[in-house]
Formats: structure tokens, C-alpha cells, sequence
């Protein structure tokens, strides 16, 4: 038996323990890296839930304050639910926040032209975006004096609900 | 007689020792700075989901309209966070209170709502709508987080 044969193994020995923890520091890095993206998109959530929920509270107080808002037929409204951020927007908002998330709240009018109170449903979407974020589905008592309101329903709009 | 060949007894040469001894130390260099980065990028994620969590908590705090109802034309300390526990090392504030200015829209179009936010209660009164700024922060610097909402007067 030829013991050179030998020669070079602590060689061999030592690129092995290279790539080992090569890939282990990568896998490390990458958990890490992992755990810093998923806490940006949990951020980003909040940002947008809140934005959301904001824009929708403004809206309402903007219809609350102006009793022709989400009338029917009114033109800043639109006839129907949205389902994306398309067609006439009633209202949108940009927080001042680092990230400024962008939000826009569609109105679907009164349905009932001959119904003195009016039922506006509002919509918000976050920026453009196709999907709704939140849904409230508001009864203005227009009767009374000054207005009042009632919440009928105020849905977040996630994978499983849909809106 | 034939003479045994030493040659075939000997160690490693020097020069597979250096190589050896070079990677040996480039590897640990490298795992313990991969470590040293994995323990600080944890510990800032950490604290950044705590800020987040203590901010969250404030911003439901401030929402509430029992615990905490709706001001006319408050100012950043009209609102309490007495009720918020956050952790050790992390506290939340109340940075600023802006106010809608009231201003009716247009029959047609969009309504820009940040074009009417103003840093001042309007000379009118106030409008039932506010956009308070919330930041919590970690006691070490680490972290601070931002949460903005409206505050809805409830009628």
C-alpha cells in the first residue's frame, strides 16, 4: 500500500469543513433574512389596516358632515360595490408616516331613491390595489337633527372574507 | 539490502499545513461573522416587532372611544395611555394631534383628505375628525415604530 496516497486529505478535509459551514452560515443568514422581511410585512399590514380603517372613519365623517354624499345617485359615488379601486373615488388619503400609504375609499350610493335616510356602503382599497381592505356599511339618520350615524357592518377584508 | 523509504512515513508537508491553517481561519472568520450578524439582525427584528406590538397597542388604546373619548380640538397629551402595559424598555407616545379642517367636497371628484389635515384645531371648531401620530420606542434606541390613525367623533 502506497501511504502517499494519503497526501492532500487535510486538504480535502479542510474544503469539506468550508463548504459545511458554508452552507450552514448561509442558512443561518437566510433565517435571519427571513425574520427581517416577515416583521417589514407585518409592519406594512398595520400600516395599511390602520390607513384603511382612518380613511373609512374620514369618509363617514365627510358624509356625515354633507348630507349629499352616498345620496342616490350621487356622482362622487358609484351604483355598485367596487371590486377594485376603479372608476370615481369618493376620498383618499396619504398618511404622513415613512412609508405613506396610500388609501382610497369608493362610496356605492343609496340604493332606495324615496328612503330619507341614506345606507352608504364604503369601500377602501389600499392605493391602487385590487383587493379591499375594509368594508363599512354605514346608516345615516338624516331625519334627525344634527345627523347621526349607525354602523351597520365594518368588515376587514382578508383572504378568507371576502368583501 | 534495500533501504526502507522513509518518504512514505512522513506528515503532512508545510505548505498543506498553511492551506490548511488559511481555511481553517477564513472558515471560522466567516462563521462568526455570519453568527454575529445573525444575533444582531434577531435582536433588531426583535425589537422592532416589539415596537410594532407596543404601537399597536397604544393606537387601540387611543381609539377607543370609552377609554379614551373623543377631545375637541385636543392636543398630543389630551389622550391617556394609562392603560397600556408595554414591556420593559419600550414606551409609546403621543407625538401629534392634527384636525380635519371641515371643508365640504366638491359635487364632483376626489376629496384630498391630506389637503385638509392642519396641525391647528380650526378657527370654526372642530370637525369630529382627528390624525393622531403614535410612535413607540425601545429604551435603547434600538427600535421606534410610527402608527398614525383617525379619531372619529361618534354621534
Amino acid at each position: 500500500m502506497n501511504v502517499r496516497d494519503e497526501d492532500g486529505q487535510a486538504l480535502v478535509l479542510a474544503l469539506a469543513f468550508l463548504i459545511f459551514f458554508g452552507l450552514v452560515i448561509g442558512a443561518m443568514l437566510a433565517f435571519a433574512g427571513a425574520s427581517v422581511r416577515s416583521t417589514e410585512r407585518l409592519r406594512e399590514q398595520r400600516s395599511t389596516v390602520y390607513a384603511a380603517d382612518g380613511a373609512t372613519d374620514a369618509a363617514i365623517q365627510l358624509a356625515l358632515k354633507n348630507t349629499t354624499v352616498g345620496g342616490y345617485a350621487d356622482p362622487r359615488c358609484q351604483a355598485a360595490i367596487p371590486t377594485a379601486a376603479t372608476g370615481q373615488i369618493l376620498l383618499t388619503t396619504t398618511a404622513t408616516t415613512s412609508d405613506a400609504t396610500v388609501e382610497n375609499v369608493v362610496c356605492t350610493w343609496s340604493q332606495d331613491q324615496f328612503q330619507p335616510e341614506r345606507t352608504v356602503t364604503f369601500t377602501t382599497f389600499a392605493g391602487g390595489g385590487s383587493s379591499p381592505v375594509v368594508q363599512a356599511t354605514v346608516l345615516f339618520h338624516d331625519t334627525q337633527s344634527p345627523v347621526t350615524v349607525n354602523v351597520l357592518s365594518w368588515t376587514y377584508c382578508g383572504h378568507s372574507t371576502s368583501c | 539490502m534495500r533501504r526502507p523509504a522513509i518518504h512514505r512515513d512522513e506528515g503532512f508537508s508545510l505548505a498543506e499545513i498553511l492551506v490548511t491553517i488559511v481555511i481553517v481561519g477564513i472558515t471560522f472568520t466567516a462563521i462568526l461573522g455570519g453568527l454575529m450578524t445573525s444575533i444582531r439582525v434577531s435582536d433588531l427584528q426583535r425589537a422592532e416587532a416589539t415596537a410594532d406590538a407596543v404601537a399597536r397597542s397604544a393606537a387601540e388604546l387611543v381609539k377607543d372611544s370609552i377609554k379614551n373619548p373623543y377631545v375637541n380640538c385636543a392636543g398630543a397629551g389630551a389622550y391617556s395611555l394609562a392603560g397600556l402595559t408595554p414591556q420593559p424598555g419600550y414606551s409609546a407616545t403621543i407625538t401629534s394631534v392634527e384636525y380635519w379642517d371641515g371643508a365640504a367636497p366638491a359635487a364632483t371628484g376626489t376629496y384630498t383628505l391630506a389637503s385638509h389635515i392642519q396641525s391647528t384645531c380650526p378657527v370654526s371648531g372642530d370637525s369630529g375628525l382627528q390624525r393622531i401620530t403614535i410612535v413607540a420606542t425601545s429604551s435603547d434606541g434600538q427600535a421606534a415604530e410610527t402608527v398614525q390613525i383617525m379619531k372619529r367623533k361618534v354621534s
